[in-house]
């Protein structure tokens, strides 16, 4: 009688301990660099990332020296619209050194060209994190909210502030070399501000669940975090946009896949 | 109180099926369902007394033994999945929040999975196959015929591979015989032998239900279970407190949220009327066995 408890209970406890290690061990390895308080740190970590993710066809993003090497003229079709900072630019993409696929019109992270004049995305493997320090603002609203009120979770309600800022704008230091994602990781913590984010490595960044407790889906099955830099939605995660000095990040909760916060909707 | 173990199934066994289905029913769901920490607590409660009264030691064993391990480990897991919560404790190396309502929340949905565990193995003890095709014998029969076998299958398979086993260890093929490799080869042969025993078995119990016209209309069958008084006595107070117990949990006297802040109904007198509802309903079985050992004994003592 003990004996098939003993292998029901070792078979479940088997298993659970699997599901835990498995997982565990995801989240450590994908985990982008954090903690800028040291440069040098930093480092060693990233080359084990890249040796695990990234294929020898990686685009040389930093350093934005690699030139467009590809043939530019097949590539006219692969515009796509992007309402907020206009059209995707293939062109101007790939002469800031991304690295489009001519088929997909995607780069390998499965991000469209960004529009002219905009910044392309930085891996964070690549990113050299320096100690020199530099300043931007952050601020965080879920403004939205308030005029959807009645699609809010009810367990939720209590947590959203009367004007709708959880973090009004303020002017952060960072690390040369960061990236939004970074910065908002330690902001929120020094803050003392709830944050839950989840790696995504099919897109290579850090895709933010919840702030202040109210995640994705809280409010209308289209509602979520994005995030804005200088007024423009990056068509891609904040784990990739490398920050530079003067920036301003903006963290706001959508209702309506980024629409009522005139942004681009993120499924087109 | 006595902690004699009773492995029929005790005096609540012995009551009519549909008394048994229903209270297990309500019992089930609400342990299921209710996650207030004190609904919780007068479940298990409830779950463990009736479970060591019904197989004594063993149960109280395997309570302790397995149960314990596996809310701990279901109480680890969660906080390394959950992060939400506004009490941040610490941060995880992964870099999320550890927060006090995913640990808290853990430990209930453990509670809650260790209760359900114990309510069925008091489930599996009453509620017999018999009983089951009883209830459920003409509404769906085929289910039901199912669902018994299906029930009955891992303690029939263990019997058998008991019989398969102890002859192969007359000749000398036995698992506990021979070298590393010869035991894998036999433990190989008696799962083959068990294979085909399977396989002919389910054609021979179908083949033999289908020959007593099982499922057909007009056909009958043997019981002998009555809808006596006792057994109105024990529905009406089962229906009662169940329905008292659902009616205030609809109502929102059982509330209680564990994210984003723990929060929970005000005790109130109506909250106090369910949680004492519910504290019957889980004690009904427990009561009726105390009562029937002290009339027994009562009964003895005047002789």
């Amino acid at each position: 009688m003990s004996k098939k408890h003993r292998y029901l209970a070792i078979l479940l406890i088997l298993i659970l301990a699997m599901t835990t290690f498995l997982t565990g061990c995801g989240g450590a390895g994908e985990e982008p660099p954090v903690d800028p308080q040291g440069g040098e740190q930093i480092e060693q970590p990233l080359d084990e990332v890249t040796g695990e993710e990234t294929d020898s066809e990686e685009p040389e993003a930093g350093d934005g020296e690699v030139a467009g090497d590809s043939e530019t003229d097949g590539n006219v079709v692969t515009e796509t619209e992007n309402e907020n900072g206009g059209q995707g630019d293939v062109e101007y993409s790939e002469s800031q050194g991304m690295k489009i696929d001519e088929e997909t019109g995607k780069d390998q992270f499965l991000t469209d060209p960004v529009p002219a004049g905009k910044p392309i995305p930085v891996e964070p493997q690549h990113a050299v994190i320096t100690d020199k320090q530099l300043t931007c603002t952050l601020t965080i609203t879920c403004k939205t909210i308030l005029d959807n009120i009645d699609d809010l979770d009810p367990e939720k309600v209590e947590l959203i502030p009367e004007d709708g800022v959880i973090l009004a704008k303020k002017t952060v230091t960072f690390y040369e070399g960061e990236n939004v994602f970074q910065l908002l990781r330690r902001e929120t913590k020094a803050n003392k501000i709830h944050m839950e984010f989840e790696d995504t490595p099919i897109y290579n960044s850090a895709y933010i669940e919840g702030i202040h407790n109210l995640y994705e889906f809280d409010c209308g099955e289209l509602s979520g975090w994005m995030y804005k830099v200088n007024g423009w939605y990056p068509n891609y995660g904040c784990s990739r946009y490398q920050l530079k000095e003067g920036d301003e990040v903006e963290w706001i909760y959508t209702c309506d896949l980024g629409r009522d916060i005139g942004g681009r909707n993120v499924l087109e | 109180m006595s902690l004699n173990s009773h492995p029929g199934g005790g005096a609540f066994a012995g009551y009519h099926p549909l008394v048994n289905f229903l209270y297990f029913v309500l019992v089930l769901i609400g342990a299921m369902v209710f996650m207030h920490p004190l609904s919780l607590a007068i479940s298990l409660l409830g779950a463990f007394t009736y479970s060591v009264m019904l197989s004594g030691n063993k149960a109280l064993k395997f309570n302790l033994k397995y149960c314990i391990p596996m809310m701990l480990v279901t109480a680890l897991v969660n906080p390394a999945f959950n992060h939400e919560g506004i009490t941040i404790l610490t941060y995880l190396r992964s870099g999320n929040p550890l927060t006090l309502e995913s640990i808290v929340s853990g430990c209930a949905a453990a509670v809650m999975m260790v209760t359900v565990i114990i309510w069925f193995s008091c489930y599996k003890a009453v509620m017999t196959s018999d009983k089951f095709v009883y209830l459920f014998g003409r509404v769906i029969p085929s289910l039901s015929l199912i669902l018994s076998m299906v029930l009955r299958f891992v303690p029939r398979f263990k019997e058998q591979i008991k019989v398969i086993s102890n002859a192969q260890k007359c000749v000398g093929r036995d698992v506990s015989n021979g070298g590393v490799i010869e035991r894998a080869k036999h433990g190989l042969k008696i799962l083959s032998i068990m294979g085909t025993w399977a396989l002919e078995n389910a054609i021979e119990t179908a083949d033999s239900m289908k020959s007593r016209g099982y499922g057909l209309p007009g056909r009958t069958a043997f019981s002998i279970f009555r809808f006596d008084s006792r057994d109105k006595k024990a529905l009406t107070a089962i229906a009662l407190s169940g329905a008292l117990t659902y009616g205030g949990a609809v109502a929102g006297t059982m509330y209680w949220r564990y994210f984003p802040s723990m929060k929970g109904v005000d005790i109130g007198a109506l909250s106090i009327l369910t949680f004492i509802a519910y504290g019957a309903l889980c004690s009904i079985p427990v009561v009726i066995q105390l009562w029937e050992d002290y009339t027994w004994k009562r009964l003895q003592s005047s002789i």
